[in-house]
Parts: C-alpha cells; sequence; structure tokens
C-alpha cells in the first residue's frame, strides 16, 4: 500500500528506483497543482465580491438574481466548509480516520452553506451582499490579528496571515451565531477544562469551534430560511445587534 | 549519482549522507521532488552521521542479556544530563571502568541530540539553518552525543536532522538530531529522512542483540510539530499521519512479513494520547504498552513507545513501562520499557 506523497525511496538504489520517483513525483505535482488551482478558484469566487460591494441598505426582500443566487452558493459553500473543517480538526485527529473525517464533515458543512446560500441567493439580493460584506471585514480582521501575532511565532510566515484571512472571513460570513457559539463553546470547554481533570486543552478548544461552526450554520440556515418572509430576520433573532459607525 | 542528482541541481548537494560511516547506513526518503529538495537543502548545512558499532568497554556478567532496558528521551540539545540520567535510573555509571557489573543493558533512543564538530560543514548560501538551541545540563559540562558515548562507553548511531544555528564568536560548529545510544553492539543502521513538514527530521533505526541473543530492531523518531497555520489548513492536520506513513513503509519496505521484533519510541510532538497518529502505531505495533495519559512535557503528551513482537521471543516486562518523573534538566521527561524473554 502507498500513500499520497510518502512512498519512500531507498537513497541507494538508484536506476530501479529513479523510475519510481519520476513517477510518483510528476503524478503528485499534477495533483497538488490542481488541488491549489481549485482552492484558489474557491476562494476568488466566493471572496471576490467582498471587495466593492455594493453600498447597499439592509432592507429585506430586495429579491434574488441569478448573479446573487451564485455569489450566494459560492459564499456558502466556502464559508460553511471552512466552518466545518476547522470544527472539526481536534476530534477527527482523534480517530482512525484523521483526515478523511475532516474531509467529510467539510463537505458536510459545505453543503449546508451551498444550500443556504443559494437559498438566500435566489429570495434575497441584499443578504447576500450584507454577508460578502460582514467577510469583507472577516478577511482584514483574521489577517490583521495573525499579523499582530506573527512576531511571535517564529514559523509563522505571510502565507498565513493568508490562513488568518480566510478563517476570518469564514467566520463572519457565517453571521453573529459563528463567533457567538465561538465565544460560548470557548466559555464552556475552559469551565470544563478547569472542572474535569481527564479533559484536557485540546478538547476545551475543540468544544469552542464546534460552537463556532454550530452557530455559524444555524446562522446560516436561518437567514435562508427567513429570506423573502415578510417578517425575515437578519440573523439568529437573539443576536442581532447593529453599530452605527459615525463616519 | 542520479537521486542526487536532483539536490546538486538547486545548489543543495546533500553530501553529509554518504561522508564518513554514511557509507555503511540505508538511507530512505520520500519520493516527492518538492520533499527532495527542501530535504537537500536542510541536509547540506549538517555533517555526516556517526557511528560506533560496539561499545567500548566490557561488561562482567550478565554477559548473555536476560532483559533489555529500552528509554526514549528527548535530551534538548544539550540540557539533558545524560551520564546523571543513566547513572541514577539505570544504575549505569559513565566514569566506571572495564568489567563493571552491570544492571541491565540498555538501549537510549535520543531526541534533539546535539553534536558539535568540525566535521559539520559551512552551509551553502541560501540553506535551511534554524536558531541555536543552547541548553546547559543541571550539573556538569554541556558534553555533545559523541563525547558522552566515548565517556560512557557506549555504542552510538547518531544521524543530525539539521544544523543547529551558525557558527559564531563563541559558538563553534553544531547539528543536532536523532541518535541510539546502547550497551549492546549495533548493526543494521537505516536512516529514513521523513517526509517534510516543517523541519528535516532523521529517524534512526538500528538492531541489537536482545534477551538470548536474537535479534531486536530499535527505532529513534522525532516527528514534527505544525509547520504553520496554513499546513494545518491544508492538510487537515494529518501531518504526523504523514510522516508516519513514511516510516512505516520504509520500516515495512527492510521487513515485509513483519517478523523481526522491532521497538519505534520517540517524540512524536503530539497533542493528544489518541491523536490519530498514535492510534494508527498502535495498530501497526500491536503489542505496545497503553499510551498513557501522563504529560511528557508540559501539560502535554508527545512522547510514546510501541512495540511488535513479530516472531520473536521477546515480550513486555508487564508493570514496566513507565515515565521517568525527574527530566534531569530536559524540557522532556524520559519514558523507559523493560523487555524480557517470554
Amino acid at each position: 500500500m502507498t500513500t499520497c506523497g510518502v512512498v519512500p525511496v531507498l537513497l541507494d538504489d538508484l536506476a530501479q528506483e529513479e523510475s519510481l520517483l519520476r513517477y510518483v513525483s510528476r503524478d503528485l505535482s499534477r495533483h497538488y497543482a490542481r488541488r491549489r488551482r481549485v482552492t484558489v478558484v474557491m476562494i476568488i469566487l466566493a471572496l471576490g465580491p467582498s471587495v466593492g460591494v455594493p453600498g447597499v441598505g439592509l432592507a429585506q426582500g430586495a429579491g434574488g438574481t441569478d448573479a446573487s443566487t451564485i455569489a450566494g452558493a459560492a459564499l456558502g459553500l466556502y464559508s460553511g466548509a471552512t466552518l466545518g473543517g476547522l470544527a472539526s480538526l481536534i476530534p477527527c485527529n482523534q480517530t482512525l480516520a484523521g483526515v478523511r473525517c475532516v474531509r467529510g464533515v467539510a463537505a458536510l458543512g459545505g453543503g449546508i452553506g451551498l444550500a443556504s446560500g443559494i437559498a438566500l441567493g435566489s429570495e434575497d439580493q441584499d443578504a447576500v451582499w450584507d454577508a460578502y460584506r460582514r467577510a469583507g471585514f472577516g478577511l482584514v480582521a483574521g489577517s490583521v490579528a495573525v499579523l499582530a501575532l506573527k512576531p511571535f511565532v517564529d514559523r509563522w510566515s505571510w502565507a498565513d496571515v493568508g490562513a488568518g484571512a480566510v478563517i476570518g472571513s469564514s467566520i463572519a460570513a457565517g453571521g453573529s451565531g459563528a463567533w457567538i457559539g465561538l465565544v460560548l463553546g470557548m466559555g464552556v470547554g475552559v469551565g470544563l477544562w478547569q472542572v474535569i481533570p481527564s479533559f484536557d486543552l485540546p478538547e476545551a478548544i475543540s468544544v469552542g469551534l464546534a460552537g463556532m461552526a454550530i452557530g455559524g450554520f444555524t446562522s446560516w440556515i436561518i437567514r435562508a430560511a427567513d429570506a423573502g418572509s415578510e417578517t425575515a430576520a437578519a440573523d439568529l433573532p437573539v443576536l442581532t445587534f447593529n453599530l452605527g459607525v459615525p463616519w | 549519482m542520479q537521486i542526487d542528482a536532483v539536490a546538486t541541481a538547486v545548489g543543495y548537494p546533500c553530501q553529509a549522507r554518504r561522508a564518513g560511516d554514511g557509507e555503511s547506513v540505508r538511507w530512505f526518503g520520500p519520493a516527492r521532488e518538492p520533499d527532495r529538495r527542501a530535504l537537500a537543502s536542510w541536509c547540506s548545512a549538517v555533517g555526516p552521521v556517526e557511528l560506533v558499532w560496539r561499545p567500548s568497554r566490557s561488561y562482567a556478567p550478565p554477559d548473555s542479556v536476560a532483559e533489555l532496558t529500552i528509554v526514549t528521551w528527548n535530551v534538548h540539545v544539550g540540557g539533558g544530563d545524560l551520564p546523571g540520567f543513566l547513572e541514577a535510573e539505570l544504575g549505569y555509571d559513565c566514569d566506571a571502568g572495564d568489567g563493571e557489573s552491570l544492571h541491565t543493558h540498555f538501549v537510549l533512543l535520543a531526541q534533539e541530540a546535539y553534536r558539535a564538530s568540525d566535521g559539520v560543514p559551512e552551509p551553502p548560501e541560501g540553506a535551511h539553518v534554524p536558531g541555536r538551541i543552547v541548553e546547559h545540563p543541571p550539573t556538569g559540562a554541556r558534553m555533545d552525543i559523541v563525547e558522552t558515548a566515548e565517556r560512557c562507553g557506549l555504542s552510538l548511531f547518531y544521524a543530525p536532522s539539521m544544523r543547529n544555528g551558525l557558527e559564531s564568536g563563541e559558538h563553534g560548529r553544531e547539528d543536532r538530531g536523532s541518535a541510539i545510544l546502547s550497551t549492546l553492539p549495533l548493526s543494521g543502521p537505516v536512516a529514513v529522512e521523513l517526509p517534510l513538514e516543517a523541519q528535516r527530521r532523521v529517524t534512526v533505526a538500528a538492531t541489537v542483540p536482545g534477551p538470548g541473543g536474537d535479534s531486536i530492531r530499535v527505532t529513534s523518531v522525532h516527528f514534527d510539530v505544525a509547520g504553520n497555520l496554513l499546513r494545518v489548513l491544508g492538510t487537515g492536520g494529518s501531518m504526523r499521519v504523514r510522516q508516519n506513513d513514511g516510516l512505516t513503509e520504509t520500516l515495512d519496505m527492510l521487513d515485509p512479513d513483519r517478523v523481526i521484533p522491532i521497538v519505534v519510541a520517540g517524540d512524536m510532538n503530539t497533542w493528544s494520547e489518541r491523536e490519530t497518529v498514535i492510534l494508527r502505531m498502535l495498530r501497526t505495533y500491536p503489542d505496545s504498552p497503553a499510551p498513557g495519559r501522563e504529560k511528557t512535557r508540559g501539560d502535554w503528551p508527545p512522547d510514546h513507545l510501541f512495540f511488535r513482537a513479530g516472531d520473536g521471543p521477546f515480550a513486555l516486562v508487564e508493570g514496566s513501562y513507565r515515565v521517568v518523573q525527574d527530566n534531569y534538566g530536559s524540557d522532556h521527561k524520559a519514558r523507559l520499557a523493560r523487555f524480557a524473554r517470554r
């Protein structure tokens, strides 16, 4: 059995192994290049509209267009998949399935986000642009947060600033439910960590990330379900608030 | 050599693999070209392997090994007091002469061992040189792995993974990596360059005569921590699983039928004793002791020992697997286990 990228080569046995090396390298190079391209296209598709979002109001029931449906689908898929992936990192990496489990949960999250994004975009274009605006704020906040921490973490590079942007934008696109869930989850997790000796720090973080994903999915579903209704709620009703920015 | 042509072409000939006693070592590495290029860059800044086939000291009975103690310990680049550890935990006096009695034969699997030597080359421009770590033991002078083996009369197999900083006024040339120290003679040395995550990591393996004279393979492993945030996201946190897959495939190439008894131990850099890589290793090495929840570095459980009996006559002595409570100046506590004939 061979595993992606880790086929060992006996460095002494030259002629025979060289062909194996070349075959595996070429094959994997193609595979990795394709994966990188798909990821970049997904992120551009998902976040592109957050640059230069039209300054629309938050009025409900603005109706949907083809563009808002596609944009909602892309953002929902991106946000849901990232939230699912993040939430599953710790629990899945404590199972034999490991990364396959992470991929499964990310796919499930992506599915929820995709369906919600389509429903939202087809009914209410204003709500979609609002989600993009939030994602844009999250993108900036996430990159600034990593940038601030970067001098203190040896191994972080500019790519990690990009990773912070991806995480920030997916949380923000998930609506207020995502970050409220993260805060509540972390509170519960840290509390359990303090009280239960067998409950370790990774589990505490895991509860926080699970709260974030559950909150984010809930926000997406509620927004999608309420899109187009007369009394639409913009987000989780108890968590909705407006910040007045004076400039 | 064709296999090194990739490294040479990008300006980082990895001569350390075959310099000195490296010719005696079977080297394995990942097939993926990006892995190989990056590994060559790291390798170009380190010196050759060190091999001392036989212990330089002779021991009074037990002549034949009745029991074998295997220790795994991250010695934190000179911080861990190895002679002090051996004396206190294994009753082995490094300064005793020939013919002294021996409580038990042992194999010590060390990670983050360092070597200070002019044989460590000047790194080529652009080669990967991580920051210097200089730790001092609580008592006595800082002593590198070669000097430790000489003073204690032990056999040694050391393969550097990376350079230990640049040479400067008060600090000479150093590299650091994994090692095997033993009161028993070593044979069949194998070095495995793990798939690259954040830093080059070389696993060393060798065979020693176990209790009753049958051979047992011992392997000193040091998996990586997460390189960065992007890598965790991109791989779904599977960095160490990938490294273990590479190691397992290599060890299976050496022993396809899994008949030779083997101990694989080291600093796995795991954040949980239930991490996927641990669960997988427990399947690969079904005779392993339970990983245990004891913390060996701060609040984390990174150090573990795995065992597969194969067709050999050895078994883990029940209840012998434990964490050594004193860290002897290292930032890790050691784990040890005893093995005897079934």
